[in-house]
């Protein structure tokens, strides 16, 4: 693919475009939406939705503009197909497949989890390399082999990591999303102050659940005044006890795959906790770690064309029928808009 | 020439129109609600049958609502997108003033036509209007652009406009709860993107022009706002 990609990413709450060309960023704009959201404590798919639709065209004219880039430029549009919000996904990949038709350009369908995994790109990593994938919909280790074809070597058996740093968040008065305010909270604490479980019995297999039950347990077993005291010192073990869960992991996953390349994505990597701790023991162990900045790992466009580069362009104009898909089990057989997530889970960071 | 594109009911249509309203390509489809994967390549395959290419249309207009949600999304960010990217005008019509329009054929000049798209859960969307002219234009004066109104309330929301001619998918799918005296005109359900460029050719209340203004027309707030105005301390869990 040569020439820029007008990229467009709307899978959760996040409405963002890109321009990227022959692997380089030229131009990102994410217009999110936490604000918003903030007032019903999560995300809620129809206001996400009608939000997606009112900033889309300003947010795409917005990545043009910053690029340079005229719509004569648009050699290709990326996009986001899923797994995320079908509501959201929706919005953007009707934009998307009209923006390409009525340029006359190809269309590169991407899904989400390639995008953040193809964020490490920006850095040069050469495949194959070990990459986590956290966020607030999902926690997996992916072994990429080539471009953007990974394997899942473990999942997460119960929540995202992302969920447990937003629902801890909570549980300690931070409120929404609250993964930050924890992670800047845990800077000033001692992480030895709670214990919380290390061991999960599940192999390789990511669990979070039980930690969070952890939490709430040791918060009713103190008084206000003593968590007042120390509120920085348990979000400091609680932010602990996740971040040792996934570097264990991630090493371990390095190790019995005979990797030396060690990756991060999603929005959970901007946790200055995981960058630490992942930088401190991949040294150790002498593997090779990328970091993607902050930017680039949040849900953005960007990487959507980062991904782009190593995917297969359907021409104009097959794509006119392209359906979004909610999750990855139906990414081949997304055949039903507006089936929703059961639970109404984030779907992403 | 404009292109009209209609996604607010389950119907699926786009039409090429000439600037008298006059239908040049038109396809609809009734089945169910997958808008994403139909709109498109039925716009594909009217401009082929018009012999025409985006660039030369003058206007790319879609249905605005109330109705189906996503369905009215893919509907208005595909007309964005395609305008955005043509640096076309961009216009919009609520799908309410597009069906009464067509009611007005079949009603007594000045008589109240009213246009009622399902909005699922018992509720059904109205909008009321009045014949205010005769052929070709037929316009039409506004009286309630858009009330939601329950299923169980319909005979008694009707009976304020007698005379009434109704029409869209929510008149055919409560035909049984109208009452004496209304008189209901099939041929507006589902509502199609012909009726949909007519309206807004022809200016009718509730016809807009720019991004600013085409965007869909909801008719309620989301639930999860209305729970949250109903009592904020009890939002919903599990949405994080
Ligand atoms: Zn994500």
């Amino acid at each position: 693919m040569t020439g820029a990609i007008l990229c467009v990413e709307t899978s959760c709450d996040d409405t963002s475009a890109a321009v990227v060309e022959a692997g380089r960023v030229r131009s990102s704009i994410v217009s999110s939406q936490n604000e918003l959201h903030a007032q019903f404590g999560g995300v809620v798919p129809e206001v996400a939705s009608r939000r997606h639709t009112e900033l889309l065209p300003t947010v795409v004219a917005d990545a043009l503009d910053a690029a340079g880039c005229a719509w004569d430029d648009v050699a290709a549009v990326a996009v986001t197909t899923g797994p995320g919000l079908i509501g959201s996904l929706l919005v953007g990949l009707a934009a998307a497949k009209a923006y390409a038709y009525a340029r006359r350009v190809p269309l590169i369908p991407v899904d989400h989890l390639q995008g953040h995994i193809a964020a490490n790109y920006a850095l040069g990593v050469e495949p194959p390399f070990v990459c986590l994938v956290a966020s607030g919909g999902h926690t997996l280790l992916a072994v990429v082999e080539v471009g953007v074809r990974f394997r899942v070597a473990a999942r997460t058996m119960d929540d995202a990591a992302g969920e447990a740093f937003d629902k801890g968040a909570r549980l300690l008065g931070l409120g929404y999303p609250g993964g930050r305010e924890l992670d800047e909270l845990a800077t000033r604490g001692n992480a030895g102050y709670a214990p919380f479980p290390r061991a999960v019995p599940h192999g390789r297999d990511f669990s979070f659940s039980g930690l969070k039950t952890a939490l709430l347990y040791d918060l009713r077993g103190r008084d206000a005044a003593e968590i007042d005291v120390h509120r920085a010192d348990i979000a400091a073990s609680y932010q602990g006890a996740i971040v040792r869960q996934l570097v264990d992991k991630t090493l371990a996953c390095a190790r019995d795959e005979g990797l030396r390349r060690v990756a991060l994505a999603g929005g959970v990597a901007a946790n200055s906790g995981l960058r630490r701790s992942m930088t401190e023991r991949c040294a150790a162990s002498g593997l090779e770690l990328f970091l993607p900045p902050l930017s680039l790992c949040t849900d953005n466009a960007a990487m959507v064309g980062l991904a782009a580069g190593h995917l297969p362009v359907v021409p104009w104009p097959e794509y006119l029928a392209i359906d979004a898909y909610a999750s990855a089990t139906q990414a081949k057989a997304a055949r039903r808009p507006g089936v929703r997530r059961p639970n109404g889970r984030r779907a992403s960071h | 020439m404009i292109l009209a594109v209609e996604t607010a009911t389950s119907a699926c249509s786009a039409a090429v129109l000439a600037a008298d309203g006059a239908l040049v390509a038109q396809r609809v489809e009734d089945e169910g609600p997958a808008h994403a994967q139909r709109l498109l390549p039925f716009v594909h395959e009217v401009l082929g049958e018009a012999h025409l290419g985006l660039g030369d249309l003058e206007a790319v207009v879609c249905g605005l609502g109330p109705g189906a949600y996503t369905g009215m999304r893919i509907g208005v960010a595909t007309a964005r997108a395609l305008a955005q990217a043509m640096g076309m005008r961009l216009g919009g019509v609520s799908t309410l003033a597009a069906v009464a329009r067509a009611l007005a054929p079949d009603a007594e000049p000045g008589a109240p036509l009213v246009g009622l798209l399902d909005g699922k859960r018992r509720e059904v969307f109205a909008g009321v209007f009045r014949s205010a002219g005769p052929a070709p234009r037929w316009p039409l004066t506004e009286v309630v652009p858009v009330a939601v109104v329950a299923a169980d309330e319909l005979p008694g929301f009707l009976e304020q406009w007698p005379g009434a001619v109704v029409g869209g998918d929510g008149a055919l799918l409560y035909a049984e709860r109208l009452p004496a005296g209304v008189s209901l005109a099939v041929h507006t359900a589902p509502p199609t993107a012909a009726l949909v460029g007519r309206a807004w050719l022809a200016r009718v209340p509730g016809a807009v022009e720019g991004f600013e203004a085409v965007l869909p027309v909801y008719g309620r707030a989301p639930d999860a706002a209305r729970w949250h105005a109903a009592a904020p301390a009890a939002t919903p869990e599990g949405r994080s």
